[in-house]
């Protein structure tokens, strides 16, 4: 089981070239401190439920469950991971390699959105979206409905890719995360 | 020796293996977009009567190819017009870190946003505005290099490239004033250079819903006199010099967008230098020739998706209408006579109706009169766009 894993994680990295920010970088982890104000913290990674684990190779990213010394008491929930995106239209079978971001989303202790910030843009076009202003948006999201472009959230002219593409992964994680006990 | 024989007999296999996912990879390397436009044009006058004008204005393929995660290709090859065919960007683009790009190839100028998103589901009205076809000559593209990326903490793009110029001279004068810069572009087509030009351009897109663009370009023209002549013949130099002008052009724009509003607006300011001493050496005729020594164009423009508050459906309609001013002649060069059927003001206002993401149909009707005229000139013009 762990040697199938090892595979899966191997083989999901020399996919992928680059390896999806990770939980230890400097920038996560100042990020987590910033968003709970804490200086220690405990990450615990989560197990997805098992509806959503047949689909584990194509979660490019992981769920956390962060809390202080207390651990049985967590403080919140925060998933990191990777969006494909592509250089044109309409890319669900179109998904270009280098064509991607990388960002993390911050729950509170209800499962719903406090924060999601882009921590690295490697796209084409589309950058617009990774304006904060512009990501909180998303703030108190709960997965309890779909999120529309152009109506729930706002179109962003020349950034339609990407702006779908992270309103359908925070769609996607979201209720993910609703689906872990 | 047992690993040897053991590497010998796995190697086939891994070598077949290889190859399966090679085949794999390709496929997913590559990727196919394509955007097009088809047109209507009327021309509606009160006294005359006037033939339409049915286009394939454009139909354009998409290629994007993923060597690895940091190298990859894109390419958009253009048919104009149906029978036009036109390589309108093809570059590597290689990154060194998420925030620093190199680019190389067939470039776009990065002035003003129609050049860069000119794709016809991201703007409003069935044609480009007037600005951007006669002070920016979009689709504007030409050979060189550069650097962009993207500085995330402060919400920046910038962009800078060296990149081939406006050829100026060919035998003949290529620029004047009836239609600016636009018929001296090279477009990567066996170009010629005698000077490189440069270009750059910052977006900030830090407040919701708002991005800011500066954009300028600098630069001379490009001629082909200067080819094989002595570099100590100053007579001759001084020849070439005249074939050529200086180029500095600045472009400012917003686009706002909010609870289904729309707000656009872009500014450019050209100044050109040496367009007397140009002016009089590409004279045809015994007539001097009309490069305006400043160029202006601006519009502003306003659109509403009235299906906006409608739960539950995937069609925006935007009226629209745009109000536009550009002139040629903004200054003129002494020995230049300013011609007021160059300063133009339009209005076009209309309808963008999406089907969906990606497809749009578009009317409009445009006003338009020069100061030189006495009463507008009035168009309709109606075109699907897509892309995908």
């Amino acid at each position: 089981m762990t040697k199938l894993t090892f595979l899966i994680v191997t083989s999901i990295s020399l996919l992928l070239g680059e390896p999806i920010a990770k939980l230890e970088s400097k920038e996560i982890q100042r990020e987590i401190r910033k968003q709970w104000n804490v200086a220690d913290f405990q990450a615990i990674k989560m197990n997805l439920s098992e509806m959503d684990k047949p689909l584990t190779n194509q979660n490019f990213g992981a769920f956390y469950k962060l809390s202080n010394s207390n651990v049985s008491q967590p403080k919140g929930y925060f998933y990191i991971g990777r969006v494909f995106t592509c250089r044109q239209g309409s890319c669900s079978n179109n998904v270009s390699k280098s064509e991607f971001f990388d960002y993390i989303v911050f729950y509170n202790t209800n499962k719903s959105i406090e924060r999601v910030k882009v921590i690295s843009y490697k796209a084409s076009r589309g950058h617009q979206m990774t304006s904060s202003g512009w990501l909180r948006q998303f703030k108190s999201y709960d997965g309890s409905r779909a999120l529309t472009i152009g109506k729930d959230i706002d179109a962003i002219s020349g950034a339609t890719v990407s702006v779908n593409a992270i309103n359908d992964d925070i769609i996607r994680v979201t209720r993910q995360l609703l689906r872990i006990e | 020796m047992r690993t040897i024989l053991f590497a010998f007999l796995a190697f086939p296999i891994f070598l077949s293996a290889q190859n399966a996912d090679s085949i794999q990879n390709n496929t997913k390397k590559l990727s196919i977009g394509g955007y097009g436009e088809v047109h209507y044009n009327q021309s509606l006058l009160n006294d005359k009567m006037y033939n339409g004008n049915l286009d394939v204005h454009r139909m354009v393929l998409l290629f994007g190819y993923d060597f690895s995660s940091k190298t990859k290709l894109f390419a958009e090859l253009e048919f104009e017009h149906v029978k036009e065919v036109y390589v309108e960007q093809v570059y590597l683009s290689h990154s060194i870190t998420p925030s620093v790009n190199i680019v190389g190839g067939l470039l776009l100028i990065p002035m003003g946003f129609i050049n860069e998103y000119h794709e016809p589901t991201t703007f409003n009205g069935v044609e480009r505005p007037f600005i951007d076809t006669y002070i920016a000559p979009t689709t504007w593209r030409e050979i060189g290099f550069g650097v962009n990326g993207n500085i995330l903490p402060y919400s920046l793009k910038y962009q800078l490239y060296m990149v081939n110029g406006f050829k100026s001279y060919d035998g003949g004068g290529l620029v004047n004033g009836k239609n600016g810069f636009r018929s001296g572009r090279q477009r990567g087509a066996k170009s010629t250079i005698s000077s490189p030009n440069f270009a750059g351009r910052i977006d900030y897109y830090g407040v919701r819903g708002l991005i800011l663009g500066l954009s300028g370009y600098y630069g001379k023209t490009q001629s082909t006199l200067y080819n094989g002549i002595n570099r100590n013949n100053d007579a001759a130099i001084a020849h070439a010099d005249s074939s050529i002008v200086g180029l500095t052009m600045l472009g400012a724009d917003f686009r706002y967008s909010n609870s289904g509003f729309d707000i656009k607006g872009q500014f450019y300011y050209s100044s050109v230098s040496n367009a007397n001493e140009y002016n009089k050496f590409t004279a045809r005729n015994g007539v001097a020739n009309d490069l305006g020594k400043a160029m202006l164009g601006y519009y502003a423009e306003l659109g509403y998706n009235v299906l906006h508050q409608l739960v539950g459906t995937n069609y925006s309609l935007i009226p629209f209408i745009r109000y536009e001013g550009y002139n040629t002649h903004f200054a003129v060069a002494e020995g230049t006579t300013r011609n007021a059927a160059y300063n133009v003001n339009a209005i076009t206002t209309g309808l963008t109706l999406r089907l969906a993401k990606g497809a749009a149909v578009k009317v409009d009707m445009q006003f338009v009169k020069a100061e030189s005229e006495s009463k507008f000139n009035r168009f309709f013009n109606a075109g699907i766009g897509f892309e995908f």
